[in-house]
């Protein structure tokens, strides 16, 4: 192992979960052929690998170089799973930043929060009850999407 | 500063004590009266005396730091120790270890419990609906069936392997017997057998132990365990089922 | 202290001084009255779900149908423990995660405030939909694990079980969409200098719960989904005779519901390890290892799941053995970190301090019988016995909640800047502590002597009516016990007696404490410098240094 970028621990906290669901869902099925159990691994292991893929080619997940001379190779790769593991922290650790720069205005109020809330109860009730609930629920749930959106923060 | 006097600390200890004797008093499985429970019974015992060893050194510890290192009034800040490689992988390992003793130990009992055999010397089939068991002997054509008022009695002989197939009408229940140290879930849909080998003649209860419903409570049986000869008689003296 | 300082921030005014009104709490944005909405919903339901129990046990503490019928006691049993998992224990896990999160990582709110807001809305009213099932003719009465085919429409066709698996599906979007929020909010918005490796513990584990969260919730929500077409829309999933499989609710049901018990103890982890550094004077033994045991049992709680379904016969038994077995060992590890960090400090015991004590009791005994479960051989004994309700209870209450009473003891000061009672908080204490042991420790023998649970009576001849009246007796204290906490909470608290608590009562370490009690809108006014997990113990050492030094210069070289 020689130098190689230095892995966020943001992407690294996705990829054990990944790494790990994957290996056992193949353990798994061989053991036990049983198919609910190793496709609900398989939808964690592909839920979490798509965010790694995110981190990996769309942000700043990986940035710098690792200390190329820190110890034997045998150490190197001691400390590359210790770090994908979590166990280490990456050399040169400094001030990092982290993955997003920059702050949206924050709201200081908003009703459509309720309002949504609202028309979920009034959907979720249709459910069991019929139509006349439905109806007003998504009439209201089309009302918040509107106002949601089109809220312009008050500052 | 609320201080911890000394016979607070005293308190938790009797605390740590009364529990202590609690679970030796009361900690203890039920007598098995099979060859399959005698196993789980040693078990569990090897389960508990690790369970009671890990208990009395971590609870020592939490007991002797709070009352050896409550707040004097110092001011002085105590040695802001951070970590101790060598402490942190001594107390990763060790419980690794007895992990892997309990793992083996519960592996090999449960392979030994769980193993099958493809000839048993006694079938019975147990139907489990809400709320009452139906226990039928195939090869004799005896059927024992509960009633919503009455408890139906399973008659079974010592030393015999014995094989329940277990069967549900409607919603899952579970075949339980106690002092079997076992129980079984009897699932709709699926072919469910249990087998065991009884040692101890007796009489013992029996309950579904899953929830199936509004008098799930009141689904009880009762096991009688006899010797094969006192068997063989009660099973000749039974009504045969019109088929 | 000056007089302003004496009388202190008045409760539910912001650090103007405006009161906040009812207006203010149905439009709040902020993540600080999210956070209050969280945990005084998750009160009331905890006080709701507690009473059921309440008329459980009395129904319990001798053979016989005194005062209910089967039917009855089948709905309490149920909705007891969805109140708790799902609208006590989540709520509170939120609320606490809500107000601090954006405080510890020096952030002036969540990522989405909006969606944060929406999420409580969508809690409060899955708790009120799933509990109206009992004013329109019966709540849901099959457990909470809901098992198919029971929950069908076959076998529960009350409306009571549709608005349970709404209610529901309400809690598990809610639980989602805060999950996504909380995990943007640590990727995105640290304040300068909080590397992840900074991060207090409590956001540690709430980032770790928020990831098992977002795993494993839309499992359950499909599942309920899954339930919700066979019962109205004519889907077999779940039944048997058309080809479907009452077992596949069960792996569905339990790739979520094992997860959701480590989501219902891993935030609680992080309060403790949040106090215990705190009033011992030291730092957290192990930061990095108790952050990778934190993680490895996030990842290790996908693969345990069916060691609740070894009775069935139908799962491979050594495998899910061997996994619940090794996630014992990180969670174990943890006891000696805390144990660890307690060496050779200086303890105070205040009331917050005293319930972690108690949680490091409590949750030893359950943490104990969890390995007896995970050896299937055992398990096949005392599965669905009392030993289980025993076992939970212990790392739930004795976990759990006795952790969630430490938070409240340590930051109810901090969100309203008002201080507790410690005498009444003491009094909390002991009487929940004995209590609770009353109550649960005699259910392990209850079980091993065969009694099965979810019973609403049991034989006379079987024996047990002497621990049941124990049991009971035991719940009471549990429930003079609350009643103390609720004096304390409303007299101290809502009426304003409470000493004013100054930004740092306790002399904490992380950035909470950096600012006032309750903080401003927007959090802070300034930030100390972070160099460390502990940026306001560092301020306050070189605050100290600082004054020597001055003190020293000031007294002149003649004092040397």
């Amino acid at each position: 192992m020689h130098g190689g970028r230095r892995v966020a621990e943001e992407l690294r906290f996705f990829l054990r979960t990944a790494a790990y669901t994957v290996v056992i869902a193949v353990i798994y099925w061989f053991y036990s052929y049983e198919t609910a159990g190793t496709v609900m691994l398989i939808f964690v292991s592909f839920a979490t690998g798509i965010v790694v893929s995110i981190f990996f080619f769309a942000v700043r997940a990986t940035r710098g170089q690792l200390d190329p001379h820190a110890g034997g190779p045998l150490h190197r790769a001691g400390m590359s799973v210790a770090r994908v593991i979590g166990f280490a922290e990456p050399t040169r650790e400094a001030n990092e930043e982290p993955l997003a720069a920059g702050l949206e205005p924050i709201p200081t109020g908003s009703i459509w929060p309720l309002v949504a809330g609202i028309g979920a109860t009034l959907l979720g009730l249709g459910l069991v009850y019929g139509p006349w609930l439905l109806l007003p629920g998504i009439a209201v749930a089309v009302l918040t999407v509107w106002g949601w959106l089109t809220q312009m923060d008050a500052r | 500063m609320p201080r911890f006097p000394r016979r607070r600390g005293a308190r938790a200890l009797l605390l740590l004590a009364g529990t202590l004797t609690a679970t030796a008093l009361g900690g203890c499985t039920l007598a098995p009266a099979t060859v399959q429970g005698d196993r789980v019974q040693s078990l569990y015992n090897l389960f508990l005396i690790s369970a009671a060893v890990v208990f009395v050194i971590v609870a020592g510890l939490i007991g002797w730091n709070i009352i050896r290192y409550r707040d004097r009034g110092e001011s002085e800040l105590p040695a802001q120790t951070h970590t101790n490689l060598a402490l942190e992988l001594t107390w990763w390992a060790l419980p690794t270890i007895l992990v892997i003793i309990l793992f083996t130990v519960s592996a090999i009992v449960l392979n030994t419990n769980d193993a099958q055999v493809s000839n048993p010397d006694l079938q019975v089939k147990v139907e489990g609906s809400q709320w009452q068991w139906t226990f039928t002997y195939p090869a004799s054509g005896v059927v024992v069936a509960g009633t919503p008022t009455s408890i139906p009695e399973l008659v079974l002989p010592v030393d015999e392997v014995i094989d329940f197939e277990l069967v549900s009408h409607d919603v899952i229940h579970s075949f339980f017997i106690p002092h079997f140290l076992v129980k079984r879930d009897v699932i709709p849909g699926v072919d469910n057998h249990l087998q065991l080998t009884i040692n101890e003649e007796g009489t013992y209860a029996g309950q579904c132990a899953e929830f199936c419903g509004l008098y799930h409570d009141r689904m009880l049986f009762t096991v009688r365990a006899v010797s094969q000869a006192d068997f063989t008689a009660w099973l000749a003296a039974q009504p045969r089922s019109t088929p | 202290m000056t007089t302003a300082e004496l009388e202190g921030p008045r409760v539910g005014t912001d650090h103007a001084g405006q009161r906040a009104g009812i207006v203010d709490y149905l439009t709040t944005t902020d993540h600080k009255r999210i956070g209050l909405l969280y945990l005084f919903t998750g009160i009331g339901f905890f006080l709701i779900s507690g009473m059921l129990a309440m008329f459980m046990r009395a129904e319990l503490t001798v053979p016989g149908l005194q005062f209910m019928d089967e039917a009855t006691y089948n709905e309490l049993f149920t909705m007891h423990g969805t109140g708790m998992i799902f609208f006590f224990a989540s709520p509170v896990f939120f609320g606490f995660a809500n107000y601090f999160l954006p405080l510890q990582i020096g952030a002036p709110d969540v990522a989405f405030p909006r969606l944060n807001a929406l999420t409580y809305w969508l809690a409060l009213s899955g708790g009120l939909i799933a509990f109206s099932g009992f004013f329109v003719g019966g709540a849901a009465s099959f457990g909470w694990t809901g098992y198919a085919p029971l929950s069908s429409e076959i076998f529960s066709p009350n409306t009571g079980t549709n608005l349970w698996i709404v209610g529901l599906i309400f809690s598990g979007s809610s639980g989602i969409l805060g999950a996504v929020n909380f995990v943007a909010t640590v990727f995105t918005m640290r304040a300068p200098g909080m590397t992840m490796f900074r991060l207090p513990i409590f956001t540690w584990n709430v980032l770790v719960t928020a990831l098992l969260v977002m795993l494993t919730f839309p499992v359950l929500t499909s599942a309920l989904v899954m339930l919700f077409l066979d019962r109205t829309l004519g889907a077999h999933f779940f039944d048997p005779a058309a080809g479907g499989s009452a077992i596949l609710w069960q792996h569905l049901f339990w790739f979520f519901g094992h997860p959701e018990v480590y989501i219902l103890i891993l935030p609680f982890f992080g309060i403790v390890t949040e106090i215990i550094p705190v009033f011992s004077r030291k730092p957290i033994f192990g930061y990095r290892a108790f952050v990778f045991a934190t993680l490895l049992i996030g990842v290790l709680s996908y693969s345990v799941w069916a060691h609740h379904m070894f009775a069935t016969g139908v799962v491979d038994n050594l495998f899910f053995s061997i996994t619940s077995l090794t996630i014992a060992i990180p969670t174990g590890v943890k006891f000696f970190n805390w144990i660890a960090t307690m060496f050779r400090g200086r303890i105070r015991f205040d009331t917050p301090m005293l319930f972690c004590i108690g949680f490091l009791f409590m949750f030893l005994i359950g943490g104990l019988t969890g390995p007896f479960l995970a050896s299937p051989a055992i398990d096949y004994a005392v599965t669905d016995t009392y030993f289980v309700v025993a076992h939970f209870h212990y790392v739930l209450l004795g976990g759990s909640v006795f952790a969630a009473f430490a938070g409240f003891y340590f930051w109810l000061p901090k969100m309203t800047g008002r201080r507790m009672d410690e005498r009444l908080g003491r009094i909390h204490f002991w009487t929940m502590l004995i209590g609770m042991n009353v109550t649960f420790f005699p259910m392990h023998i209850l079980g091993l002597d065969g009694m099965p649970r979810r019973v609403a009576d049991y034989p006379a001849s079987a024996g047990w009516t002497g621990l049941n009246e124990i049991i009971t007796a035991g719940s009471v204290v549990v429930a003079f016990s609350v009643l103390v906490f609720g004096w304390n909470l409303v007299w101290n608290i809502f009426l304003g007696h409470g000493a004013p608590a100054g930004d740092d009562p306790w002399e904490g370490y992380s950035l909470e404490w950096a600012t006032t009690s309750p903080p401003p809108h927007h959090n802070f006014t300034h930030l100390p410098p972070i160099r460390s997990e502990r940026p306001v113990f560092d301020a306050r050492m070189a605050a100290r240094a600082a004054a020597r030094e001055a003190a020293e210069v000031a007294r002149g070289p003649a004092s040397g």
